[in-house]
């Protein structure tokens, strides 16, 4: 008689084991479906983040920084919601690939939709930027970049218009290499790896001026080396103005009152130099990239625009 | 002393125990097949959701991240059971490095599936060739887009909707201000609705 009440135990040992696996079943998918949830909403609360980051950074820009006189890059560029609210933080990655808060003016690099520099000085800076940056068939590639916008080129495939964004240039790469005989795959490879060599020395947005101030030293040396071209001078004047030049540019005086002025220069130099001042160089600048970077909790998002200061328009806006 | 331990069960305690067990049976079965009956229920809308949450994501990345190809032809086709526009999407090179390109998408509605046609590199301005078709989720019945115009400053509204883009010649080289984006997710044609405004305009026409 005392036997059989054990049965009981162990039916109800066996009831609460298959209860518990349900149990246990079920907590497990409500979790998961509890962390999606939880990650889309962080997800989306980084990407406000970000968007306000940007449209904060626009508003400073319009007001030319006028309210945040005496404020370090960081107090202006960065916000820090304390409490788990999250972060945005404006900035880009310098020469040494560190973080820096701030934007940078994109009027340093070269328009690649330079027409109205006209086809001759658009080819000859297109053919050094690729020289310069160790790609081969410059002068070849220069010449298929001129007609693919060319509104007057008769070839079938081209734009014939203006680059509307930088990444288009992939497409006119590729086209170049299936033309030389490349096999598609080859030619998507190269196509790539050539537009990652240029991509940061370029833009398509605004004027074709460069920036003085915001020039990086490896556009300078196209630029002189194209207006020397340009003017029938050969390297070694190239050499010697671009290293003078790069010293006016870096000295004190010059980034007190602008003034270009080389004491020391040969008479062809000057004229090089007057080329560029009259037709290529500007002061200050119109275009913006704003890279925003937020983060809330363990999500982050990442904008990228580019903002035209003079139109009042955001001429590039990429989101991941 | 008797030993009552061997004796059986009579007839009538046999029926009793047997209907008392059949009827604890069915109502333990029955609350039991309640409670998975219910948890599917949940759990298809509950997929449904994330289905239609990812596919608006998708879609509104892809719109916002579109642009300009032509002043004279913003390549932005929108009608109001499929849309075409030129974006940049993220891609991997031979060494796993991201790198952004230029391609050419179109969301509509094929079978019965929710399909994203993207053509990219020299694919993107040779459209009839090489064009990746893939379905992105087989539960979205059907779809619907509308595109927001700006109205004239003396309008009573600031914009309308409209079932296609472009309307008209004025719309031809640019981007609407938003698109308006239902979907409808599962047998029970859920309804999912996202407006996306578009950065390039909405900016631009605030001044």
């Amino acid at each position: 008689m005392i036997n059989n009440k054990a049965s009981v135990l162990i039916v109800s040992l066996w009831v609460l084991l298959v209860l518990s696996l349900l149990a246990v079943g079920l907590g497990y998918q409500a979790s998961l479906d509890l962390k999606l949830s939880k990650n889309e909403t962080q997800r989306f609360k980084a990407y406000l983040l970000a968007r306000s980051g940007v449209i904060r950074t626009i508003a400073l820009i319009d007001n030319k920084f006028l309210s945040f006189a005496g404020k370090t890059d960081k107090e202006i560029f960065s916000k820090d919601f304390e409490d788990g609210g999250g972060k945005f933080e404006i900035g880009y990655q310098d020469e040494s690939n560190n973080f820096v808060h701030g934007i940078k003016p994109q009027d340093g690099r070269i328009n690649i939709n330079i027409l109205s520099w006209g086809p001759d000085f658009q080819m000859i800076v297109l053919k050094n930027l690729f020289f310069d940056s160790n790609v081969s068939d410059a002068l070849e590639l220069s010449l298929a970049i001129t007609q693919w916008v060319d509104p007057q080129s008769v070839s079938i495939l081209g734009k014939k218009d203006n680059f509307s964004v930088p990444e288009e240039l992939i497409i006119a790469l590729e086209n170049f290499y299936i033309e030389k005989g490349l096999p598609i795959v080859d030619a998507t490879i190269e196509s790539k790896a050539t537009y990652k060599k240029i991509k940061d020395i370029i833009r398509t947005e605004g004027d074709n001026k460069i920036d003085v101030s915001a020039v990086s030293p490896q556009v300078l040396r196209i630029l002189v080396a194209s207006a020397a071209e340009n003017s029938g001078y050969d390297s070694n004047l190239v050499n010697s103005l671009y290293v003078k030049l790069n010293n006016l540019l870096n000295s004190q005086s010059f980034k007190k009152d602008g003034n270009m002025v080389i004491s020391d220069a040969t008479a062809e130099e000057a004229s090089v130099l007057d080329y560029l001042k009259n037709n290529v160089f500007k002061s200050g600048s119109d275009i913006f990239k704003i890279e925003s970077r937020a983060q809330f909790n363990n999500a982050k998002r990442k904008i990228e625009v580019v903002y035209n200061q003079k139109d009042k328009k955001i001429a590039y806006w990429q989101e991941n | 002393m008797s030993d009552t331990s061997n004796k059986g069960f009579t007839l009538l305690e046999l029926l009793l125990a047997a209907s008392i067990s059949a009827v604890i049976f069915v109502a333990v079965y029955s609350s039991f097949y309640a409670a998975v009956l219910n948890y599917k229920r949940v759990n298809s809308r509950s997929s449904t959701f994330q289905a239609g949450r990812a596919v608006l994501n998708k879609i509104s990345s892809d719109i916002k991240n579109s642009f300009v190809y032509l002043k004279s032809d913003s390549g932005f086709k929108g009608e109001n059971k499929s849309l075409e526009f030129f974006t940049k999407i993220i891609s991997f090179d031979q060494q796993q490095e991201e790198y952004l390109e230029v391609a050419k998408v179109k969301y509509s509605i094929l079978n019965q599936e929710l399909v994203r046609q993207q053509a990219k590199g020299i694919n993107t301005i040779k459209p009839e060739s090489g064009k990746e078709i893939k379905a992105i989720v087989q539960e979205i019945k059907d779809l619907k887009f509308e595109y927001a115009s700006a109205l004239p400053a003396d309008a009573l509204n600031l914009y309308e909707w409209a079932d296609s883009w472009p309307k008209d010649d004025t719309q031809v080289g640019k981007l609407p201000l938003a698109v308006k984006v239902c979907l409808f997710v599962g047998t029970e044609k859920q309804e999912f609705q996202r407006i996306i405004p578009l950065p390039l305009e909405v900016i631009s026409d605030q001044q």
